[in-house]
């Protein structure tokens, strides 16, 4: 899969799963998942984030710090998904 | 003393009242606040600020808004002789405001997590004592609102790893600090804790309904 179709996949699973009510059209590759800027989501959605992997990637995360490194931006947990995941190549 | 002031969104506001929360706020803060995408979001941290404003306020320190800085972990502080710390969660805005303690606050609603693929995320005793309570999903609710209070009192924010934070009943530990965790009960769908420096005796609860 290409890197924009990982994005745009996992754009809208996170919308639907975190409930969240954003317009997809303003989340762009960068935006910021955490923090006062871009999505502003917490840390129970990081926990969200880290099960949304597990059942629809196939990836367990074994060490907590990986989700400070990957889950800053759509671009970087692309990357992630595209390096773990078996289940999408 | 400490003092819990919180607040609930509503159905009712309108966009006029939205409006006029954002007036209410230094530019810096309404900036910082607008930079998220989600409406939601910005609705409540709107409120968090407000109910600092009023903290300030009813504590004799009007101008203390307009002199709140980021410290480089994104914890808002005034280097003065107070602390406080705001938190929000789905309907609910909280802040903690304290002339005598060091102060961290963290609400959650409670909702359904699937906790079997985050064992990770916790100590082995911890993922112990989770199991052995007949509710688990409440008393994970507890624990996590234990260990962000104190990730907040210490304002290092997610620089200590998670597992590094030790909870024993009402104290938290992180390397050589000490924070004691009070459970404020506010709402039986939500989960709320506060840390402090020191055991606190008492503390305020006060509801605020902004009206516009």
């Amino acid at each position: 899969m290409e890197k924009s179709a990982v994005i745009d996949v996992l754009k809208t699973q996170i919308i639907q799963q975190l409930n969240l009510d954003i317009d997809p059209k303003t989340v762009t590759a960068d935006s910021y998942l955490f923090g006062d800027a871009g999505l502003g989501l917490d840390s129970i959605d990081a926990l969200e984030l880290v099960v949304l992997l597990d059942k629809n990637y196939d990836i367990k995360i074994g060490n907590p710090e990986d989700v400070k490194e990957h889950f800053k931006s759509l671009s970087t947990l692309a990357d992630y998904v595209l390096e773990k995941s078996p289940v999408v190549a | 003393m400490l003092a819990i002031y919180y607040t609930q969104k509503s159905d009712v506001m309108t966009p006029l009242f939205w409006e006029w929360c954002r007036l209410q706020l230094p530019a810096t803060i309404r900036d910082r606040i607008e930079r998220k995408v989600s409406r939601e979001k910005i609705q409540t941290s709107l409120l968090g600020y407000l109910l600092l404003k009023e903290s300030f306020e009813r504590n004799g320190l009007p101008q203390a808004i307009d002199m709140i800085k980021q410290s480089p972990t994104g914890r808002p502080n005034i280097v003065q002789d107070f602390d406080f710390n705001i938190s929000h969660s789905a309907q609910y805005a909280v802040c903690a405001f304290s002339k005598k303690y060091s102060i961290g606050i963290d609400i959650e609603k409670i909702k359904p997590i699937s906790l079997e693929f985050l064992q990770s995320f916790f100590n082995q005793d911890e993922w112990a004592e989770l199991h052995q309570n007949e509710n688990t999903q409440e008393q994970f609710y507890r624990l996590w609102t234990k260990k962000e209070a104190v990730v907040k009192a210490d304002g290092r924010g997610l620089n200590i790893p998670l597992k590094e934070i030790i909870i024993r009943n009402n104290q938290g530990f992180v390397e050589r600090a000490k924070w004691f965790l009070q459970e404020i009960p506010l709402d039986q769908n939500y989960m709320m804790h506060v840390a402090t420096n020191e055991p606190i005796s008492e503390y305020q609860r006060v509801k605020i309904s902004f009206k516009g």
